[in-house]
């Protein structure tokens, strides 16, 4: 029977073009030059980014520099600080975990020395004998980290500063011994509820030489949490995430992860986690039958179809809030870290601010919610750190710290770890704070008051719109590419603002509208500091 | 009348093999994959098809021209000879050591009922066939055995392993061209994950079952010592690699003759139905020899007869460019005129062809044209992609296995060939001739995947090809004068280290036998004699723009010394047989924990051989360690003397399981204290001697378990419920 189908399979084939001009054949495997042609337009864009001057990356992380400054902790010798979690102590210490598995405190992370040497901090090992320790957060008096099969509490009882019981938190995910199983957090939300996400593995587990354990790898791809009220142990939350290293709440609570492009992300996301959704990747759906999942298997995933297709018909399907257009912003997102400063660290409160490993920099995403759903728009915000990012926190004084460690992949940087303190100078850069989606076009909103007349003329702008391909192949090409026509750009009395018109039907939704805003000029005729923006727009929202 | 035969007699087996159940599974075996009804062209196959436009089919025309060796008759014009170079057909001096005599009637009566899909044309199905002639070319081909003399030291083949023939078949790349199995699962995928059959056609595997099983060995041991047109190509296999790959190759399901038709063969010689019977006869074999010239068999198997000339017919461009006639008649015609048993759309594209070679004449084919065509002929496309077209489809793809842990982070780059684009000016023609033409040359082991050997007579124009397409307009400018003014080894080691300033290269490259400190791509150690020095510093420093969808990331972007870094690093490539090796290559730094030297028990979880992936390893100063496995709260093992390694912890990316150093290492017996479900809650440790107590529930009830050394060859366990109470006090001693 089966060689009978095969054998009619190759004949229906036969059939077909399966030449260079047939459609169905490129959809099955994208041709690599299609890569080309982005960076092609990537090229062409950014000549016009810099209006054909030679400006160089260097010469933009200058600018960078002049409003937020960024400074390196110098380190001992032979201290292999790769920092993969950050926690602020109630007294301002700064705990910091590290992947060989311990956990280290620096007594002064604000010292004020402006040269000040590796003798000047004071570093004391806190934990140790810790499984790859990827994240550290500070709650309800002790420190919990999650380690490869466990999320551990640390407490110190006899408070000498190093820890004497090590309190397993929360368990029960299943762990092959794949190096790829890494697991992330924990975030607490407002309620107290503990959450965590989980990679998925990436090949076979290893044989650790005993029977009858950790044979089923559960949750892997997953998202989980355990909440303080119900007194339940931890329970599959999302389904359907790769590598989801980032894991943070938002102002208001609500739970995000990244994850990294890949088989089923053509590009990096950011992900809404909550109960009984899908986020794409379909190793995970092996675990949506067992009991207390509450994420539904949908039938007979598509092989390869466009994601806003995709957003019909999968059902429980959630796209990302934001999809970040790879190498134009990011190749591998990491830390997410919410403003909750203030204005203690510039104009972008509420906000969300982005770790980027393989190309060493910070971006920035803001996020808002259309029809009950959260999409928003990525910047670009600070490049230039010494190595990938991993992991940021606040310091007291609303400086941001940024741990790093490249270990196993390679990145953009100078150094293969580290830890380095990002300063607002107080100086106002002049950027897109926010992109709100219009039913017809969308809202800018500026730090600074634009010059009216470069903001209001609909030739400062350039917009493109594309999607990606959802499907089982690693990584994917931006697709359905289309020029978006502004048609009108009507300028706030106050200067603040911009109201973008696009051409009637020129939106589309499902699809990533990346925003380049060269011409605009701030009242004293400078330039936006970043004058792209990229906003995927899940909903086209009602008048 | 053969078909019906071969088509019952194969269906029979299947429900015969249905009812066996044997492993691998018969009827699932490659060789039943496909049954086609017409020359098999694969390039054809996959690229050419009836709705397509005019111009389009003619260039597949073009090639079927070639691959049916119409060239061999018909010469091709002057101007398209590279292109047209024709295809050679099997060596003919050893046929009686590979094929029986019933097979080899049954070869020259009708070339595909023996090979499915073969491109052999019949000769002998047209209304005037001669049964006699027949007899005679059988008996003079039969009489084809190589002289003791010629035969070179033949191999002794091993025996074969069928299981591990079914593995290779599926990893080496024989399922680029040939259909997979249906009952066979590549190893990395998981369980539950649903293959897709593949959609793309398939080289029909037919001949095999027809060999026997040594000299199957030694064809695909050198395939083109028989088939010199060289598209099965070496896959560089072992001698016990052939011998597995041979009987699996065999175990398919096995076509009998049938019996009326082995009756109906024995009336021209009386020897044709038991092979055992068969007696050469001279006279008819030198009657076959006259007649093997007569019919011009030697247009295309040249090596029978080296020194006779074949007969060439009308030229090319002289034939009428219309079907209905001649070889491209509906049905078989008289006089000697070849049957190819071609189909409408393979006729259609031929006529094509021939209406459009005056132009081609006029205009004939640039590089880029040619490659693309050899690229289909040679189906390199089968693996490779260039210029958009080509590459295994997705349903094949999963057959591309990884043949390292950590490759699947690779994504394509870990278990696909690479893209063909820009090739030319990517490697040293050294070193292309050397990857497609001889041994060695890969250098990438993580690839399951190899890249086969071809023949240099089949390719030498293709490469010649690249290097002229793929040039560089303006050519890439880089120093590698090396001269020391500017261009340091050193700086460029530095660069490629991990310490402050370098850019850790050697976070996914390895040095010589040194390997990368995470992902594993190419090892850098030959970089000088492989890749062309300009396209190098392109790909550094437009890593994107050069091999779109590359892992390398921009690490030279912003860098105001680029372009000399570039060169530093190149020159420090250059020297490497003379310089250390980067920092981070370079193992300096001791990893082994050892209690004794802290004065207290450290506790430390890693994988561990014999305690699982939730170990817990806790090493005492006396000289004791234990295994303590958090997920079901036992102890698991242990040993005496040295504690652990922590190198694959805390440095390696792969997290291969920590082993106890120590020796005698003991597995424990020890019991829980209650039965029922355990929930592991953590531990707690002893502030003087950091001694461990691990905290857990059964059932509810909570206990305190605690192993610690009594002396230096003794180790105490002590079990306490929540009251304080000791439940349990056991000891292992050494």
């Amino acid at each position: 029977m089966v060689n009978l189908m095969k054998s009619i399979v190759g004949q229906a084939l036969r059939l077909p073009t399966l030449d260079r001009s047939s459609l169905s054949w490129r959809a099955e495997r994208p041709p690599y030059n299609r890569h080309l042609f982005k960076w092609a337009l990537f090229g062409l864009l950014t000549l016009m980014a810099i209006g054909q001057s030679s400006v160089r990356a260097d010469e933009i992380t200058d600018r960078e520099a002049e409003f937020y400054q960024l400074t390196p902790f110098p380190l001992p010798a032979d201290f292999k600080l790769e920092a993969s979690g950050l926690a602020t102590l109630p007294d301002g210490r700064l705990a910091v975990a590290i992947r060989k598995g311990e956990v280290w405190i620096l007594e002064n992370p604000l010292l004020p020395k402006p040269d000040a040497s590796a003798d000047d901090y004071v570093w004391k090992r806190f934990a140790s004998g810790l499984h790859e320790p990827l994240g550290l957060t500070w709650h309800d008096g002790a420190l919990y980290t999650t380690q490869r099969s466990e999320v551990t509490r640390l407490e110190d009882n006899d408070n000498d500063g190093v820890a004497d019981a090590y309190l397993t938190a929360a368990k029960g995910w299943g762990v092959s011994g794949n190096y790829h199983e890494y697991a992330y957090g924990p975030v607490f939300d407002p309620e107290g509820t503990m959450w965590i996400t989980l990679n998925i593995n990436m090949g076979k587990g290893q044989d650790l030489g005993i029977e009858g354990t950790s044979k089923h790898t559960r949750w892997r791809g997953w998202s989980m949490n355990k909440s303080p009220a119900t007194g339940a142990k931890l329970e599959p939350v999302s389904a359907g995430l790769r590598s989801p290293m980032g894991l943070a709440t938002n102002t208001v609570g609500d739970v995000f992860s990244t994850d990294q492009q890949g088989n089923y992300w053509a590009t990096n996301p950011l992900n809404h986690l909550r109960k009984g959704v899908f986020h794409g990747h379909a190793d995970s759906l092996r675990d949506a039958d067992l009991p207390g999942s509450p994420v539904k298997v949908p039938e007979d995933l598509p092989k390869a179809i466009p994601v806003p297709e995709a957003m019909k018909i999968i059902p429980g399907y959630q796209p990302p809030a934001v999809w970040f257009p790879y190498e134009k912003i990011g190749m591998s997102t990491t830390g997410i870290l919410c403003d909750t400063t203030k204005g203690g660290f510039g104009p972008f409160e509420d906000q969300l601010f982005i770790g980027e490993f393989t190309m060493a920099f910070v971006s920035r995403v803001f996020l808002e919610k259309v029809n009950g759903e959260y999409q928003g728009a990525c910047f670009h915000f600070r490049k230039g750190m010494q190595t990938a990012v991993l992991q940021m926190q606040w310091l007291p004084d609303g400086s941001m710290v940024i741990g790093e460690s490249n270990r196993g992949w390679n990145s953009l940087g100078v150094r293969s770890f580290g830890l380095e303190r990002l300063i607002w100078t107080g100086k106002m850069p002049f950027e897109m704070k926010t992109m709100e989606a219009q039913s017809d076009g969308f809202l800018l909103r500026f730090t600074n008051a634009v010059d009216p007349k470069t903001a209001g003329d609909p030739g400062a702008y350039k917009m493109s719109s594309y999607t990606y391909e959802y499907h089982q192949a690693y990584g994917g090409d931006e697709i359905m590419t289309e020029p978006v026509a502004i048609a009108q750009a009507d300028v706030a009395a106050d200067g603040l603002s911009v109201r973008l018109r696009c051409a009637p039907g020129a939106l589309r939704a499902g699809f990533v509208h990346e925003l380049h805003a060269e011409g605009v000029r701030d009242s004293e005729g400078k330039s936006l500091l970043h004058s792209e923006a990229f906003y995927t727009l899940n909903a086209i929202p009602a008048e | 009348m053969t078909f019906r035969h071969k088509f019952s007699a194969a269906l029979s087996l299947t429900i015969a093999a249905a009812i066996a159940g044997s492993s691998p599974d018969v009827d699932a075996h490659p060789s039943v994959a496909e049954q086609v009804d017409y020359p098999f062209v694969v390039g054809f196959e996959r690229f050419y098809a009836s709705d397509d436009d005019e111009e389009y089919l003619a260039k597949g025309g073009l090639l079927l021209l070639n691959e049916l060796n119409c060239v061999g008759c018909h010469a091709p014009p002057e101007s398209l000879i590279d292109t047209l170079s024709g295809r050679p057909g099997s060596h003919l001096h050893d046929l009686a050591e590979r094929l029986s005599p019933t097979d080899t009637e049954l070869w020259i009566r009708n070339p595909r009922f023996i090979k499915n899909g073969t491109l052999m044309p019949s000769l002998f199905a047209g209304p005037d066939r001669d049964l006699e002639e027949i007899a005679a070319l059988k008996h003079y081909l039969l009489s084809l055995k190589k002289t003791q003399a010629e035969k070179p030291d033949v191999p002794e083949i091993p025996h074969g392993n069928v299981d591990e023939g079914q593995r290779l078949f599926h990893r080496v790349g024989c399922i680029a061209c040939h259909a997979p199995a249906n009952d066979y699962r590549p190893e990395h995928i998981e369980e539950g994950v649903e293959l897709e059959l593949v959609g793309l056609p398939s080289v029909p595997l037919a001949l095999a079952e027809r060999y026997p099983v040594d000299e199957l060995a030694r064809f695909l041991l050198d395939p083109a010592a028989h088939r010199p047109a060289g598209r099965m190509p070496d896959m560089k296999l072992s001698l016990q690699e052939a011998a597995d790959l041979a009987v699996y190759l065999k175990s398919g399901p096995k076509d009998e003759i049938p019996e009326e038709l082995k009756e109906a063969m024995k009336s021209i010689d009386g020897t044709s139905g038991a092979d055992g019977e068969f007696a050469l006869d001279p006279a008819l074999a030198d009657r076959g020899k006259t007649l093997f010239t007569e019919k011009n068999c030697l247009s295309c198997h040249r090596s029978a007869q080296p020194d006779a000339k074949p007969k060439m017919a009308k030229p090319l461009v002289d034939l009428r460019a219309e079907g209905g006639h001649g070889c491209l008649s509906e049905k078989p015609v008289a006089n000697a005129v070849p049957w190819y048993y071609l189909d409408e759309v393979q006729r259609n594209a031929i006529v094509l062809a021939l209406k459009k070679l005056p132009e081609l004449v006029a205009k004939p084919h640039d590089d880029f044209e040619r490659i693309d065509f050899t690229l289909t002929a040679m189906n390199c496309y089968a693996c490779h992609d260039r210029d958009g077209k080509g590459g295994p489809e997705l349903a094949r793809e999963v057959y591309f296995d990884f043949n390292a842990t950590g490759a699947q982070s690779l994504g394509r780059w870990g278990n696909l060939p690479p893209p063909l684009d820009k090739v030319g000016r990517k490697l040293t023609p050294e070193w292309l001739q050397k990857i497609v033409t001889a041994h060695g040359g890969e250098v990438r082991p993580y690839v399951a995947v190899r890249m086969p050997r071809f023949q240099k007579a089949q390719v030498e124009m293709l490469l010649a090809d690249f290097a002229v397409a793929d040039v560089r307009e303006p050519p890439v400018e880089i120093d590698t004068s090396g001269l020391p003014k500017h261009q340091r080894g050193h700086i460029g080691r530095d660069l490629m280290g991990v310490s402050a300033g370098g850019l850790g290269c050697v976070t996914c490259h390895g040095l010589k036998d040194a390997k990368s400190l995470g992902a594993p791509v190419i090892n850098l150690t030959h970089t000088i004699e492989r890749l062309q020095p300009g396209y190098f510093k392109e790909l550094l420093l437009e890593p994107q723009e050069t091999q779109p969808g590359t892992l390398m990331p921009p690490m030279f972007e912003g860098r105001t010394k680029a372009d000399q870094e570039v060169e530093q690093i190149w020159t420090y490539l250059k020297e490497l047989d003379q310089r250390r090796l980067p920092d981070g290559l370079l193992k300096a730094d001791n990893f082994e924990l050892k209690p004794g030297e802290e004065g207290k028990a450290i506790t430390f979880r890693t994988f561990v051989e014999g305690v699982g992936s939730h170990a817990v390893a806790v090493g005492y100063p006396e000289g004791l360690n234990v295994g303590f496995d958090s997920e079901t709260c036992r102890w698991r093992i242990a040993w005496q003397g040295r504690f652990i390694d922590a190198m694959s912890t805390w440095d390696d990316r792969f997290c291969t399981p920590a082993k106890p150093l120590g020796g005698k290492v003991v597995e424990l017996g020890w019991k829980l204290p209650a039965e029922g479900e355990v929930e592991f809650l953590g531990f707690k440790l002893e502030p003087k001697s950091g001694a461990p107590t691990f905290l857990y529930e059964i059932g509810g009830q909570r206990y305190e378990d605690r192993a610690a050394p009594d002396g230096a060859t003794k180790l105490k366990r002590t079990v306490t419920d929540a009251n304080g109470k000791v439940v349990i006090e056991e000891e292992q001693s050494w």
